[in-house]
């Protein structure tokens, strides 16, 4: 679950501001996450290092810490190229995306 | 702060979106790209004031993308800030190797993120403000300020062209300033092409059809390579029409090269300058900076000379007779000033002595010294005696006072002084000369104009002066026998003299040959070498050698 207002507290941003940020997290994150899962079936270890970057990245900034961690070991694995169950972390990040975007629509 | 831009390059929108919010309060506007590829187009296009730099992006990387930013010219100086989640040292120290200024790490505090901006926003301005004070609007060149920078910031030697479009001024003019604008855009395509063998530093536009070519540390040219360089590139130059706006210019130049420290723009410039005003089309700053310290040395030496002699009382008259050409007797002399160097030596102070003595304001202790001593010999000889008086003597305040002083002291033998006047181009008020004259007139002392017929005599300034005498100028005598317009002019001269009751003497009488016209001319006297040269002694009387 996700508190907005603590968010945007956090973040020093309006209400407004976060569930902006918030839905285009979850649009640029879904975008990334279907690249990954492509990915993972063509085992192509490099795009699935750089979207998780991605969504490392943008989810440090919005302090989603669980999505953050949880993609950095994905691009920490893909970067090593080490043998994963990369299909299991890739389910875990999809789920937490899930959860956000529902937040944010029962939120509006 | 007026309008900064700011360029935000991230792949993800959401980690752009999160930076245009956390700054939205800052009243920034924001240019954003997706990788490093646009972020150099947009960069190039828009000329942003910060530039918010992600680390990791498809396509081109901020390291690559920074890298490539500082290499290009109008944009190399904008402050880049990389936006990143790097926590590898080595990635850092390679971001700033690639010329990242500073560093904001995800997730960003956003009073930091609003404090680095707005401190990048300022140097940013102040970049600009550099900029156009150092670059030429209308050429983009750096400037002279550019150039000054540039030569002292290292003490290396080194080698530096001057350029100067002739008579710019002129077609700046008549053109007017926008088709010259063009053609200095045109000229400047000329020299970065020319000068390109040369393998130069930069090219700096000094001023209005004005530039400067410093040449890269690496280049050392030698004296010939430098002469035909200027020679090829003048003549190019001439030879080619550059085109502005539908006009074709014959375009001239004239070029200055020096080489040296920090002192090499303002040798380079005033080379460049006597390059123009002697109408050279090139001067090399060694060739005249040599001879002017040649003329220093020289003009020092001299100096030098005047000073001991003056100090060790070496500075005596010598007397040239003036033969009276009736009845054959001596009884003036014209004293000339003469010098003795340390050896005894004696100097003939020509012109060059004047000058020196004139520069070195000696000049009027000499003149002392020659009047105190023919008022000696007048005195112990009872002859008479003529001495150089030039009009800056006389407007001189001082020294014509010292005169007139000398005249009353003497004023018992003051008949028998004989002032010459030289006629001078620089004499400033012919009515203060009149004046003295006048003065000294009345104390006896007799009036010649020496060096008549040539120069800057004129009949009407005689005629005010009333001289008693004429000396017909040197150069006239010498071609008397050889030349009819010579003798025509010093008959003419004669016929004046008699006119206004002036005595007449003939100088530079050298021979027989010319003595004897003179004499058939009827000229009252005779000075020159066939009478006697100037002597320490009085010649007495002149004794012809019978054939």
């Amino acid at each position: 679950m996700i508190d907005m207002r603590a968010l945007a507290e956090t973040l020093e941003f309006d209400i407004e501001d976060v569930e902006i940020l918030v839905e285009l997290f979850v649009e640029n994150a879904q975008v990334s996450l279907a690249n990954v899962e492509d990915a993972i079936e063509a085992n192509d270890i490099l795009t699935i290092q750089n979207e998780a970057h991605a969504i490392k990245g943008s989810a440090a900034n919005l302090m989603l810490v669980d999505i953050q961690n949880m993609a950095r070991d994905m691009e920490d694995a893909a970067k090593a190229n080490r043998k994963i169950n990369y299909l299991s972390l890739f389910s875990q990040i999809e789920e937490k995306i899930e959860i956000l975007s529902e937040v944010k629509a029962s939120y509006a | 702060m007026p309008n900064v831009k700011i360029l935000i390059v991230d792949d993800v929108a959401v980690n752009r979106m999160t930076i245009k919010l956390s700054l939205k309060s800052e009243n920034y506007t924001f240019i954003e790209a997706e990788n490093g590829i646009e972020a150099i187009a947009k960069a190039k296009e828009c000329h942003p004031d910060v530039i918010l730099m992600d680390a990791m992006m498809p396509e081109m990387d901020g390291f690559e993308a920074t890298k490539k930013i500082r290499d290009i010219e109008s944009i190399q100086r904008t402050p880049i800030l990389m936006i990143t989640s790097l926590e590898n040292k080595e990635d850092k120290i390679n971001a700033l190797h690639a010329g990242v200024n500073d560093f904001i790490s995800k997730p960003f505090d956003k009073t930091e993120l609003k404090a680095r901006c707005k401190s990048y926003a300022q140097i940013s301005t102040l970049n600009e403000k550099y900029s156009l004070a150092t670059i030429n609007p209308t050429t983009s060149l750096p400037n002279k300020m550019a150039l000054l920078k540039d030569i002292t910031e290292s003490d290396n030697q080194h080698e530096l062209f001057m350029v100067k479009i002739d008579n710019f001024e002129t077609n700046e003019n008549f053109y007017g300033n926008k088709i010259v604008e063009l053609l200095e855009q045109e000229f400047v395509k000329v020299l970065k092409s020319s000068f390109q063998t040369l393998n130069y530093h930069d090219i700096y536009h000094i001023s209005s059809g004005k530039y400067a070519i410093l040449l890269s540390n690496e280049t050392k040219l030698k004296r010939d390579e430098i002469e035909d360089f200027c020679f090829n590139f003048v003549e190019k130059v001439k030879n080619s029409k550059v085109e502005s706006n539908g006009y074709d210019f014959d375009v001239n130049i004239s070029m200055s090269f020096a080489m040296g420290g920090t002192s090499i723009y303002e040798d380079a410039n005033e080379v460049l300058s006597t390059a123009i005003s002697h109408k050279k089309e090139y001067l090399l700053a060694e060739d005249m900076i040599d001879s002017l310290k040649n003329d220093l040395s020289r003009n020092l030496a001299m100096l030098k000379s005047i000073k001991i002699a003056l100090k060790e009382n070496n500075i005596a008259p010598q007397y040239q007779p003036i033969f009276h050409n009736k009845t054959k007797k001596i009884y003036r002399y014209e004293a000339l000033i003469r010098m003795k160097d340390e050896m005894g030596q004696t100097i003939f102070p020509g012109p060059f002595f004047l000058e020196t003595a004139k520069k070195g304001k000696l000049y009027p202790q000499v003149t002392k010294i020659l009047i105190t001593k023919v008022f000696d010999m007048i005195r112990e000889t009872g002859k008479e005696f003529s001495i150089n008086l030039s009009s800056l003597d006389i407007e001189d305040p001082h020294m014509s006072a010292y005169l007139l002083q000398m005249l009353k002291d003497n004023a018992d033998i003051a008949d028998k002084m004989i002032f010459e006047l030289l006629e001078d181009k620089d004499t400033e008020d012919y009515a203060v000369v009149k004046n003295f004259i006048d003065v000294a007139k009345k104390f006896g002392v007799k009036i010649a104009i020496d060096d008549f017929g040539s120069g800057y005599s004129n009949f009407m300034r005689i005629l005010e002066f009333e001289p008693d005498i004429i000396k017909i100028d040197g150069s006239l005598i010498q071609d008397i026998a050889s030349s009819k317009l010579a003798r025509n002019t010093v008959e003419m001269i004669k016929i004046f003299a008699d006119r206004i009751g002036a005595l007449t003497v003939a100088e530079y009488v050298e021979n027989e040959e010319i003595y004897d016209i003179v004499n058939e001319i009827g000229i009252d006297y005779s000075q020159g070498y066939y009478i006697g040269k100037a002597e320490e002694v009085l010649l007495e009387e002149k004794i012809f050698e019978t054939a």
